[in-house]
């Protein structure tokens, strides 16, 4: 299957600020990650990252980094409009 | 036709990169969102009161500044909504002078979202796209389906399949194809993102969207041009995403910078609901970060985003222009909405409701002057949503088909009432 980049929006609740979690992505999902943007203050840190690999790996990447509490959104999170 | 000149380019909020015109939507250096840049000095020599004057009643009528690059053919008869001065309902909210932006008489389907869809829609025409989608909940979806029909596109609406019956049929009647998917809010929102970068689809609130969010800073040209080419000391704008705040802020800094108007000092406000205020409850922290709020609980369905994409910008333009926000409970909506049709005749759906119990806390809190002029943006018609105030609006009194009971039940204590 080819690699793929997938683009996303991170959210950090306050909790998981100082985890390094995406160290950990890294090391236990076959993705390339790369940050573009970031801002961290004491009540949130935003990344947007963007996931380079197999579609497959990328979901599951993402499923992990929901199942730790992480909000992640697509880059045009707010597709449903009114 | 030969292209015009005055919409040059897209362009990074965040980085300030400038992108060809296609159709798409987010920076690929820091995935900032893209917006349309125009050449304001090719615009200023052609673009002055009288011409605009000289035009038909509609939105285009400002039409060097929206980001399409021939004549519109897509929702020609848009926009130019009544402005109404509500001084009844300026009494009851405690300032001294109120208009009401009536956009809950958009055409053609009741709401402000004609004015968005109209643009995306003529640029998505302009760069040969077939098929338009969206994903929506309502409003937007049924200006994207009346609009296509009127243009002969075809189109596809994505929901999540729990929507509705009601919002649902709004949408089907005009034949589009109506696409329901089960899953999570967010769930939703992903597959959608795909099937706009998979296909060859115009996504209005996707690969359109620099397109489609320019199409409401008409609203603010013309609440400036109805007030007699000025810019009204507060603006109260209901907030979703936030996106009409800051282009009606736009609108302004636009009209300002070509000269339309006089620059007066101006101050815009958001409103939402308090069961998904992510924006209000960041201005009210003092912050620019935006909290997302996972599981809006309101009946304001159509500002329940509870991950605004531009909540960041709202917030700068409130702080930019000494503004500020309020969000209100679901009974003070009710409330709103009764106020707005008991006291200036106008049936507004959930939003309106939220602007004017928003509009009321900030005038009582003195951060509107009871002294000031203001303009409240009512966004969609309330038929929209009556079930948000079925059972709370009184019910009909009856009576037996005879004068006798008129007079006993109806006017002998109507008369003792107003005695009183």
């Amino acid at each position: 299957m080819a690699a793929q980049e997938t683009r996303f929006w991170l959210n950090f609740p306050p909790q998981l600020i100082t985890q390094p979690l995406l160290w950990r992505l890294c090391r236990e999902f076959a993705v390339v990650t790369n940050i573009r943007q970031a801002s961290v203050t004491d009540e949130v840190g935003i990344v947007s990252l963007s996931l380079e690999g197999e579609a497959e790996e990328i979901a599951k990447a993402v499923g992990w980094l929901e199942s730790q509490g992480v909000k992640v959104d697509p880059v045009e999170m707010n597709t449903i409009a009114s | 036709m030969e292209p015009t000149p005055f919409f040059s380019n897209l362009k990074c909020r965040e980085c300030g990169r400038l992108y060809p015109k296609q159709a798409i939507h987010v920076c690929d250096f820091d995935f900032g969102p893209l917006e349309a840049a125009y050449d304001y000095a090719a615009i200023g020599r052609v673009l002055n009161r009288k011409t605009i004057e000289s035009r038909p009643h509609t939105m285009w009528r400002y039409r060097e500044l929206l980001p399409i690059d021939g004549e519109p053919t897509v929702g020609t008869q848009v926009g130019f909504t009544p402005l109404v001065k509500a001084d009844r309902l300026a009494k009851v909210l405690g300032i001294r002078e109120l208009w009401i932006k009536n956009d809950t008489v958009n055409y053609p389907t009741l709401s402000f979202k004609d004015r968005v869809v109209s643009v995306a829609l003529s640029r998505a025409r302009e760069l040969g796209f077939e098929v338009v989608a969206c994903a929506s909940t309502g409003n937007l979806a049924n200006s994207v389906a009346a609009n296509a029909a009127a243009a002969g596109l075809k189109s596809y609406v994505l929901i999540p399949a729990d929507l509705e019956q009601g919002k649902v049929l709004g949408s089907l009647v005009y034949g589009t194809q109506v696409i329901g998917i089960h899953g999570a809010y967010d769930q939703v929102n992903r597959l959608c993102s795909e099937i706009a970068g998979k296909y060859g689809w115009g996504f209005v609130n996707v690969n359109l969207r620099p397109y489609y969010a320019e199409g409401s800073k008409t609203m603010g040209f013309e609440i400036c041009e109805q007030l007699g080419w000025r810019i009204p000391q507060h603006t109260i704008v209901p907030m979703a995403s936030g996106s009409l705040l800051t282009k009606i802020h736009k609108a302004y800094k636009e009209f300002i910078q070509l000269g339309l108007v006089e620059e007066t000092p101006f101050h815009m406000h958001g409103t939402q609901a308090t069961g998904c205020a992510p924006i209000s409850h960041a201005i009210k922290r003092g912050t620019d970060i935006v909290k997302p709020v996972p599981n809006p609980q309101t009946i304001v369905k159509s500002l329940a985003i509870g991950t605004p994409a531009d909540g960041y910008y709202a917030i700068h333009s409130m702080k930019e222009t000494g503004g500020s926000a309020e969000d209100v409970t679901d009974e003070e909506v009710v409330e709103g909405i009764r106020l707005l049709a008991e006291y200036a005749g106008i049936f507004a759906e959930t939003a309106g409701g939220v602007t004017v119990a928003g509009a009321k806390k900030l005038i009582a809190s003195g951060h509107i002057g009871a002294n000031d002029s203001a303009v409240l943006c009512i966004t969609g018609h309330g038929l929209k949503t009556q079930e948000a105030i079925i059972g709370k609006v009184g019910a009909p009194r009856l009576i037996a088909p005879n004068i006798r009971e008129f007079e006993e039940k109806i006017y002998a204590p109507d008369a003792a009432a107003a005695a009183h």
